[in-house]
Order: structure tokens, then C-alpha cells, then sequence
């Protein structure tokens, strides 16, 4: 059973290989991949999407480098462990969704907003990859 | 036409132009059939042999037909070597599906092979089948105006000579369809070489063999002189030192005096003839003058294809 | 190290004696393993090079070395096929003509997968059943190099993205090489990892996309300080207004304070070697081969 379908979006401007690492672990933190699922062979990847199939493998090695997929030979690639995301309704989300309040009721743009969100990410997540 | 034995490009080759070989089969079927039911009509009860008395509707047809039917096959070798030039070779050059043909895993030279060697097969079998076809038809009329064993049309069409034309006519195309890439313009030239050759080779066969020679006084006439069905080629009067003399010369000849009266020491008649017995030497010499131009033809084609296709 | 499935140099092929070159001076190496896009624009030399790898046609000067005709399988533009055959008699037919290497259910699977009639006739087929059929056949002869030559023109964006797909599985799952030819580098994009440009019958840029991708850079500034680019390689500068625009290829630090940089699009860095066809090759891999070939 494929338990996860790639959406590959050529004109995104983000590397292909990235979509396949993020979305993976997008479906990692809403729970839709658990420890132990099989991702889907290179092959059904590529007959899907009518990408490259290096960019694949390039995907999975990353995903593989980070401990997250473990691939067992003539097997298949499979989930290793879960992400520690937050779930939809945890403490840091109420804060979050307080500070939000507080941001527009001082009058701020939702670009603003964003523009300070993500220059803070920059600042505190430096160098921890794409995701 | 079975291809179930068939394999590789020659069961390509076959599929094809399986329409094309239905249709040599259909040919040869339908002449078979139109044969024996014109000999039957033309067998009334007091027919004998090539004497006929009282109309005879079914030999007057069998003969007609005989003499379109050897007519006919003299342009079958320019015709089957236009089709392979054209739509075997050329057409492969023109719609472009030699870059499909010549990218499998057979090698250019099995390609070329299978047509020629399907051409062939088909038109060695059709061939002499249609030869048989004919000599059942013309066993019945031979031997009449028109139709005597040396006459162009019944000489052609009765012996292995029809075979080995149309085997050249399969090298001819093998290399003109490599040669021009166009399928008319393929077929064209094939066919005209390939008649030009026939029609070359045609004027001389009567060389092959030495003719004989027959003489007798100049009171007799040559129609005594030669042995039955034999072909005359030259006649004409001799001098007493041997030279030839056209037999105009002595149109007017004096009975008494048992000589020429416009040339005194002309003595005798002379005729030079092929006798019936020449008839098979002569078919088996051209069929192999022609195997061995068919053989030089098939090397040059694959030569050039190794030169073009490696 | 990977082996070489396409290896050329000095490769060159006039038509007739006095034609004009379609293709000239090309050198490269493309490994196994590799979807290749090969891009330019018409008459480039795309069929040209496809015709030359495919063994159907012999250079005019120079050397091409490809998978022998056994392990190649090649669909030319036109997409040739018998006519007067069935789908089921042309898939016989690759059986046929490849014994020992056919796999009659993978070109049955492309077959069924655009709903072809295998008693239809070729002629009475349109323009994308006649593709996938001659992909059927070159597929089915399980090739290690597939040379393509415009191969998804006649398809819609559907059975475009679907054949693309089997094509892609393929070489998943084979290791299967792929050339393929386009004058749409979008058709290709993301499905091919190296790179191929040709322009007027020479080879303009050849490589990994990445490492292509990689030694470009669009760099945004003054018009001004155009000077400063002579520091590295230069492709092409377009100057409006004040504002100068140069796609280049660093070669060393460029000057941040002046020049803002990007990573330039697959499809910005090719319109702009075509624009400028005086622009320096960029074939690294097989500047080295060359090297290595005059040593």
C-alpha cells in the first residue's frame, strides 16, 4: 500500500529533492507516517510524478542521513522515527496564537507578521537545514 | 502463405506484404483454374492434335489467351523487381522506417537478407509455378504461328529462363532500392533496367550455340531441307567456291539447265537453323548467364549496405 | 566509476559534400545511468547527434561511441512504424527482432496503459497512440540506452506526464540511460539530471543540471560597475536603464556589496547562452575528456 503521494511542484523555485524531504516530514509531524511505514520505491515515486529518479534517491539519503528513514536492502525504505512536532493543540500553539492576537491588534500587516516570524526563525534556527 | 514457421525479419518481411503474396497465389490459382477449363473446352472429340477441324471457340480462346499470357510474363521480372525496390527497399528509405528497422537487434545485413531471401522464395515458387501454369496451356497450341518454341513470348514464359529473369529482377531491386531512396522513382528505374538487361540478353541468346547448317541443290526448297520445328535463322544460296549468297539471287533460276540464271556458279540452297534440341541448352545457358548476374547484383547490394550501415 | 553509454569527440556531420556542418566539433561523455535532456533550439543538431548515437548515421569527421545496436533502442522524431501492421503484430515484431531481450509484458503494460486495440492497424492510429506505441517497442527491448528525439510531441499534457512516468520507471528500475531531445526545456525539466544545449550544431553547455546549475550566477547591479565582471566568466549582460543584469560564472568571490546574486532558473541560463552565441562553452566533464584524450 502507498501510504504517501509526492506533490511536485516545478514551479515552486524549491528543489525537487527538497519537496520530497519536506513533504515526508510534513506527513512525519501530522502523524500520517509512523515508525515503520514503507516510503514508496523509487519506482512508484517516478512513475507518479515523471520525475528523475535520482532525485529520489537524493531525497531518501537525505531523509536517511538524518535518521529519520532507514533503508533495508531489497526491502524497501521505512520510517525510523516520528518528529517531534507539536500537535495541533499544544501550550507553544496558545502562545503562538496569543502573540498573534497581540500583533494585529497593534495594527500589524499579516506581511509584516510574517516577515518578523520568519526573520526570527532565521535568527534562533540557523543552520538546521530546510525543514 | 503460412508464417507460423517463420521467424525473425523474415516473419516481419512476410507480415508485410502478406497482401502482396496472397495475391501472387491467387494469380497463380486463378490462371491454373482458367487453364484447365479453356484445355477441357478446346478437347472436342475430333481434335487431333494441333489440326482442328470445323470452329473450335475453346482453342481459338486457349491460343488467344497463350499468346497474352507469354506476352504478359516478359514484363514479370521488371515487375517483381520494381516491388522490391519500391515498396520493400525505397519506401522503407522514404517513410523513414529503416531507422526502425536498422535499430533492433537484428544487424542491417539480416534485414536485407530476409527481404531478398522472401523475394525470392516467393518468386521462385510463383515463378516456375506460373511457367507450369503456362506449358499446360501451351502444350495444347504449340507448334502454330506464333507460338513455335523459339517465339519471343512462349520462349520466355515456358522455361527456367522466367525463373532467373525474375531472380534478377529481385537483385536489380535489391540494390536500386538502396540506390534511390524514393519508392516510384525506385521502382522505375528497376523495372527498366531490369528490362533493358532482358531485352539485351534476349538479342543474343540465339549466339549461344552454333547454328547448324543444312544444304541441298538448288532445285529443292528449304522448307525440305530443315528438320521439323526447327529455327530457321539465315538461308540462301551457295557459289561453287562456298560464298553466301542471299536467296534473292536467284529468284529466277533456269530448271534445265539446273543452274542460277543472274549468277553461273551458284549450285546450291544453304540454311542455318537451330534444331528443337537447342531449345533446353539454350533455356539452361541464358538462366545461367542471368543466376550469375543475379548473384554479382545481390553482392554489390550488400556490399553497399556494409559500406553505409556497418 | 560509472561506465560511459555516449562518448564523442570531434564529432562532426555535414550532409553531402559541400551541405552545410549539422553538427560540429562536439565532445562529450555522458555516463551510464543518466536521463539527459538534449535541448537547443530547431536545427540545432539535436536529431543530428540522436541519428549519429543511434548508429544510423556515420560522422563526417570526428568519433561517436555508443551502446552497441543490441543495447540501444531509438524512436526517431516521426515515430516509424510499419503501417500495414497491427499494434499486436508490431509488438510481435519487437519480439522478433530482439529475440532473447524482448519483454513482451513491459510493452504490454505501455500498450494497455493508453488503451490501444492491439487488432488495430498502425495507420488508423493518431499521434500520441502512435508514441506510446514506438515506446512499447523500444522499451519492450529493454535497452540500456533509449535515444529519444522529440519524443512527447504529439502528447497531450495527460499521457505527457503518464509516459514520462513509465519512462522514469524505467530507468528506476533498469538503470536505464535516457537521451532525450526537446525544443521545450519545460517538457524535460526535472525529469532529466544532465544537461545538454546545443546551438547551430555545436555543443554550447553539457553537464550535470546541478553542477550547471551551480557554477551560474544572475547578478543585479549598476550599470555602472559593469567592469567589475571581468573577474569572471561572462555569459551574457543586459543593461536597462542604470539596472545591469549579467548571468555569470564566478571565478572567485563576487562582490556582494555590488552585485546582488541569484541562483539563475534552468530555463534563464539557457535562454541566455542562446542569446549570446558567443559565449564560452560550458562542458566540463568533457573539456576534461578532451584533455585527456591529447595527453
Amino acid at each position: 500500500m502507498v501510504v504517501l503521494e509526492f506533490r511536485i511542484d516545478r514551479r515552486s523555485g524549491i528543489a525537487t529533492y527538497l519537496q520530497i524531504v519536506q513533504q515526508t516530514k510534513q506527513a512525519l509531524r501530522l502523524g500520517l507516517l509512523e515508525p515503520g511505514d514503507k516510503l514508496p520505491t523509487a519506482r512508484e515515486v517516478v512513475e507518479a510524478t515523471a520525475i528523475n529518479p535520482n532525485t529520489v534517491l537524493k531525497a531518501y539519503r537525505e531523509l536517511e542521513r538524518e535518521g529519520l528513514v532507514e533503508a533495508k536492502r531489497g526491502l524497501g525504505t521505512f520510517i525510523r522515527r516520528s518528529l517531534g512536532g507539536s500537535p495541533a493543540d499544544s501550550p507553544l500553539r496558545d502562545e503562538l496564537a496569543d502573540w498573534a492576537l497581540r500583533a494585529r491588534t497593534a495594527g500589524m500587516e499579516r506581511d509584516d507578521v510574517a516577515a518578523l516570524f520568519t526573520s526570527v526563525l532565521e535568527q534562533h534556527f540557523e543552520g538546521d537545514g530546510d525543514a | 502463405m503460412s508464417t507460423l514457421a517463420l521467424k525473425g525479419p523474415s516473419w516481419v518481411a512476410v507480415r508485410q506484404h502478406r497482401r502482396v503474396l496472397r495475391a501472387v497465389a491467387g494469380a497463380v490459382t486463378a490462371g491454373l483454374v482458367a487453364v484447365v477449363v479453356l484445355r477441357l473446352w478446346a478437347n472436342s472429340p475430333d481434335a487431333t492434335g494441333r489440326y482442328v477441324t470445323g470452329p473450335n471457340h475453346g482453342y481459338d480462346l486457349l491460343r488467344l489467351c497463350v499468346q497474352y499470357a507469354g506476352a504478359g510474363l516478359r514484363f514479370l521480372p521488371p515487375l517483381v523487381g520494381a516491388f522490391v525496390a519500391g515498396p520493400m527497399l525505397a519506401r522503407e528509405m522514404e517513410s523513414g522506417t529503416w531507422r526502425l528497422a536498422l535499430t533492433q537487434s537484428t544487424t542491417p545485413r539480416a534485414w536485407l537478407g530476409s527481404k531478398v531471401l522472401v523475394a525470392a522464395s516467393v518468386t521462385v515458387l510463383g515463378s516456375a509455378a506460373l511457367v507450369g501454369v503456362y506449358r499446360l496451356g501451351w502444350a495444347r497450341v504449340s507448334g502454330t504461328y506464333w507460338l513455335y518454341w523459339h517465339d519471343q513470348g512462349p520462349y520466355e514464359a515456358s522455361g527456367p529462363v522466367l525463373v532467373a529473369s525474375c531472380l534478377l529482377g529481385v537483385a536489380v531491386g535489391a540494390l536500386v532500392g538502396q540506390l534511390i531512396r524514393r519508392t516510384l522513382a525506385a521502382m522505375a528505374v528497376t523495372g527498366l533496367v531490369t528490362g533493358l538487361v532482358l531485352l539485351a540478353l534476349g538479342s543474343v541468346r540465339w549466339s549461344f550455340l552454333a547454328v547448324e547448317t543444312a544444304s541441298m541443290p538448288l532445285s529443292g526448297s528449304t522448307a525440305q531441307l530443315l528438320p521439323p520445328s526447327a529455327y530457321l535463322t539465315d538461308a540462301g544460296v551457295l557459289t561453287t567456291t562456298g560464298e553466301r549468297l542471299p536467296e534473292y539471287t536467284c529468284f529466277a533460276w533456269d530448271p534445265e539447265v539446273g543452274a542460277c540464271k543472274a549468277v553461273t556458279n551458284v549450285t546450291a540452297r544453304y540454311a542455318d537453323f537451330h534444331p528443337l534440341s537447342h531449345y533446353w541448352p539454350t533455356q539452361l545457358l541464358e538462366s545461367g548467364i542471368l543466376l550469375a548476374l543475379t548473384a554479382a547484383l545481390l553482392c554489390a547490394a550488400f556490399r553497399l549496405l556494409r559500406a553505409r550501415r556497418g | 566509476m560509472t561506465e560511459t553509454v555516449i562518448e564523442a569527440e570531434g564529432l562532426g556531420l555535414r550532409h553531402g559534400r559541400r551541405g552545410a556542418w549539422a553538427l560540429r566539433d562536439v565532445s562529450l561523455r555522458l555516463p551510464e545511468g543518466r536521463v539527459c535532456a538534449l535541448v537547443g533550439p530547431n536545427g540545432a543538431g539535436k536529431s543530428s547527434l540522436l541519428t549519429l548515437a543511434a548508429g544510423l548515421a556515420r560522422p563526417t569527421e570526428g568519433v561517436i561511441r555508443a551502446a552497441s545496436r543490441e543495447t540501444l533502442a531509438y524512436v526517431a522524431q516521426d515515430k516509424p512504424l510499419y503501417p500495414q501492421l497491427t499494434v499486436g503484430e508490431t509488438l510481435r515484431m519487437g519480439h522478433e527482432l530482439n529475440p532473447g531481450r524482448w519483454n513482451a509484458e513491459t510493452a504490454r503494460r505501455i500498450v494497455e496503459g493508453g488503451a490501444l486495440d492491439p487488432d488495430a492497424r498502425v495507420r488508423s492510429l493518431s499521434g500520441g497512440q502512435r508514441t506510446r506505441l514506438a515506446l512499447a517497442l523500444a522499451l519492450g527491448k529493454r535497452p540500456g540506452l533509449l535515444l529519444l528525439d522529440e519524443p512527447m510531441a504529439d502528447l497531450d499534457p495527460l499521457a505527457r506526464h503518464q509516459l514520462m512516468g513509465v519512462l522514469m520507471a524505467d530507468a528506476a528500475e533498469n538503470g536505464t540511460s535516457v537521451v532525450m531531445s526537446s525544443h521545450i526545456l519545460t517538457e524535460l525539466e526535472g525529469a532529466c539530471d544532465h544537461l545538454l544545449l546545443l546551438d547551430g550544431g555545436r555543443l554550447r553547455v553539457f553537464g550535470p543540471v546541478e553542477e550547471v546549475v551551480a557554477a551560474h550566477r544572475l547578478l543585479t547591479g549598476p550599470a555602472a560597475a559593469s567592469g567589475g565582471l571581468a573577474a569572471h566568466t561572462v555569459v551574457e549582460t543586459r543593461i536597462t536603464g542604470r539596472q545591469l543584469i549579467a548571468l555569470v560564472r564566478p571565478r572567485g568571490p563576487v562582490d556582494t556589496r555590488t552585485w546582488q546574486t541569484a541562483e539563475p532558473s534552468l530555463e534563464e541560463l539557457l535562454l541566455a547562452h542562446l542569446r549570446s552565441p558567443g559565449a564560452p562553452v560550458f562542458a566540463p566533464v568533457a573539456s576534461h575528456t578532451a584533455q585527456g584524450v591529447r595527453a
